[in-house]
């Protein structure tokens, strides 16, 4: 944030450098934590629903029944197993945050790029609307659309009401990075080489594509991870504000919403798919911790 | 203003004193009142345009009431009417104070509809301000001051945690082991009256705080690691002053802007994460009533309730901005 402080040991003195690096290090090895959880939980969401010898909807044993060798998560109120369904919906949850911080990343960057080149009417007419969308309560806006979008199968192929909730998201996600990145895109236009670009007769869209924007890339993905952490949080509650995914398929915060009521009883049903959903948010919280500017830089 | 996105250059002044002053508190009280009407009018035609047809899921969906008595009902509640037309009527109320009545109960004003709700609401966000206000700024200072790394670096990974549980989750291991388990509070409802329901609230609060706390301790550990070797700190240090006295007297009041830009930044996920954990607990809320009005398509109560929110986080932000802007001139932009 504030670049006004230097580092109290002047830089270049042997015992700066080593402290540096050594910090660099870590990161690094944060970085890659995180991201090991990720992709190995991703392998799992994929691997596990195929591999199984049952599906998430059969009945297999008794309901309610706690984590045995048998089932390693136990059973359900429908005696399905936990373990299976707990796997089957991690790839919907997952899937549907990759995507929709895709989305609102690569839509919110584009639109704050070109603004940075509209005159400033233009230009204030996004901002504001860009501070607009953000004025809107998050939980508000994602429980109107989904609502609004309802169940309906906007997208054949996939799980009723997935759709919605990409939708939802990317809408309540990308003004952050429309923000950001015109923000950015104007500091940078002003730059020596930009300037020198535009002198050389480079159009518009060759410096917007070829110059800032890549220079942009960093800083977006760095967002997008940290806002990964929040949207996992957020599908993985969803569920409990009624709208979501529709009930035959398993998605992790539906599965912690209807077996809520069963807390007392039995806790396996509820809590092990709300861990599934931290697990996956550690794993974005550590990548985005470790590639934010302020360690990097 | 703020599209002035460009940082000035250092050190250059424009106007007096007093008109900056004037420029710090107006400008961020237009922004405010222009993206209020903006999410007026966004939420208006938004809900009327998405959502599905209100008399239909009145008279009860699928019954086949005949289309004449539809026709009645949208008569009756003025959605007839062209969706210019029905925006006026909507605007001259909101002029006149008036935010209409449920198209459910129609009994029922939506004003005092929200009011039940937001009281609950407001002071589950409340209680969470202090508690991780008091939590957060206390750890951040105690993970800037201490002499072991290691310290803190387990609260920065227990901030990760923390940053990442879904509040559902949090609330579902406190009513198993708080609530279930200990009996330290109860694991979900409303009372009646007030000092009763404070123990309806603390569970709830600590939820959200889970969440919020490690918000706010990032922003100061920062801030105070930042200040901690500014100059005017080593020369304190030099001259023999205690840490304890160090961080309090000098770094804390340099925390201060920090804390109010991040409440700011995060209020509006704060009203979000609140509505949930609400609904894990029970708790008769602004989120219950949302719910519910999405669900019987209750226009009015829909529209009222994202004003009112969405008015809320701006004026707080307002005020946040506002005030960092006068505690710390340099954020003058």
């Amino acid at each position: 944030m504030t670049d006004i402080v230097g580092p109290s040991i002047p830089a270049g003195t042997p015992q700066a450098a080593t402290a540096r690096r050594g910090h660099t290090v870590y990161l690094r090895v944060e970085r890659l934590v995180g991201l090991v959880i990720e992709a190995a939980l991703a392998l799992a969401f994929i691997i596990v629903p195929v591999a199984s010898p049952i599906s998430s909807s059969d009945i297999t044993s008794l309901p309610l029944a706690p984590p045995s060798a048998e089932h390693l998560f136990g059973t359900d109120q429908l005696g399905r197993d936990i373990f299976v369904r707990t796997f089957e919906a991690g790839r919907i949850d997952l899937g549907l945050i990759l995507v929709s911080i895709a989305a609102a990343a690569v839509g919110g960057a584009l639109l704050g790029l070109f603004a940075a080149y509209l005159p400033p009417i233009g230009r204030m007419v996004i901002s504001r609307v860009t501070d607009a969308t953000m004025a809107f309560p998050y939980i508000v806006l994602v429980i109107g659309l989904a609502a609004a979008l309802g169940n309906r199968e906007l997208i054949s192929g996939l799980p009723r009401g997935a759709a919605a909730i990409s939708i939802a998201v990317v809408i309540a996600c990308w003004p952050p990075y429309t923000r950001l990145t015109l923000s950015r895109a104007l500091v940078l236009r002003e730059r020596d080489s930009i300037i020198a670009a535009r002198v050389l007769g480079y159009g518009p869209m060759r410096i917007l594509f070829s110059h800032i924007g890549p220079a942009l890339v960093p800083t977006v993905v760095s967002y997008a991870a940290t806002q990964a952490v929040a949207t996992t949080a957020l599908v993985g509650s969803l569920a409990f504000l009624g709208v979501g995914i529709a009930p035959p398929t398993p998605e992790l915060g539906q599965m912690m919403a209807e077996n809520i009521a069963l807390l007392p009883v039995a806790w396996w049903p509820s809590i092990i798919p709300g861990v599934v959903v931290l697990i996956l948010g550690v794993g974005f919280a550590l990548m985005a911790d470790s590639t934010s500017e302020r360690n990097t830089r | 203003m703020s599209t002035a996105v460009l940082p000035s250059p250092a050190g250059r002044r424009i106007g007096t004193r007093a008109s900056r002053r004037v420029a710090a508190i107006g400008g961020p009280f237009l922004q405010a009142i222009v993206v209020t009407l903006l999410v007026m009018v966004i939420t208006f035609f938004l809900i009327r345009t998405l959502l599905g047809d209100p008399a239909v899921v009145l008279i009860g969906g699928n019954t086949g009431a005949s289309p004449e008595r539809i026709a009645a009902l949208r008569t009756q509640l003025g959605l007839d009417k062209p969706l210019p037309v029905q925006f006026l009527d909507y605007a001259t109320g909101l002029l006149q104070g008036n935010l209409g009545n449920s198209f459910q109960h129609p009994a029922n004003t939506v004003a005092s509809i929200i009011a039940n709700g937001a009281g609950v609401t407001f002071a589950l966000v409340g209680l969470t301000l202090l508690i991780s206000c008091l939590a957060g700024i206390g750890l951040g200072l105690f993970a800037a001051g201490t002499n072991w790394p290691v310290l803190d670096n387990i609260i920065r990974v227990l901030s990760l945690l923390g940053l990442a549980a879904p509040g559902a989750l949090v609330g579902l291991v406190l009513i198993l082991t708080a609530a279930l388990g200990g009996g330290l509070f109860p694991a979900g409802g409303w009372g009646n009256g007030y000092p009763e329901n404070f123990q309806y609230l603390v569970l709830p609060a600590i939820t959200v705080s889970f969440w919020l706390t490690p918000i706010i301790l990032r922003a100061v550990r920062e801030r105070a690691g930042d200040v901690l070797q500014e100059p005017f700190a080593e020369a304190a240090a030099a001259r023999g002053m205690s840490m304890t006295r160090l961080i309090l007297r000098h770094v804390a009041p340099n925390c201060a802007g920090p804390v109010l830009t991040i409440i700011g930044v995060s209020l509006s996920y704060l009203v979000s994460g609140a509505v949930i954990v609400e609904i894990v607990y029970g708790l008769p809320g602004i989120g219950r009533a949302m719910t519910t009005a999405v669900g019987s398509l209750d226009f009015p109560v829909i529209q009222g309730i994202v004003l009112l929110t969405g008015a809320v986080v701006v004026v707080l932000n307002m005020i946040a901005e506002i005030a960092s802007r006068i505690i710390d001139p340099r954020v003058g932009r």
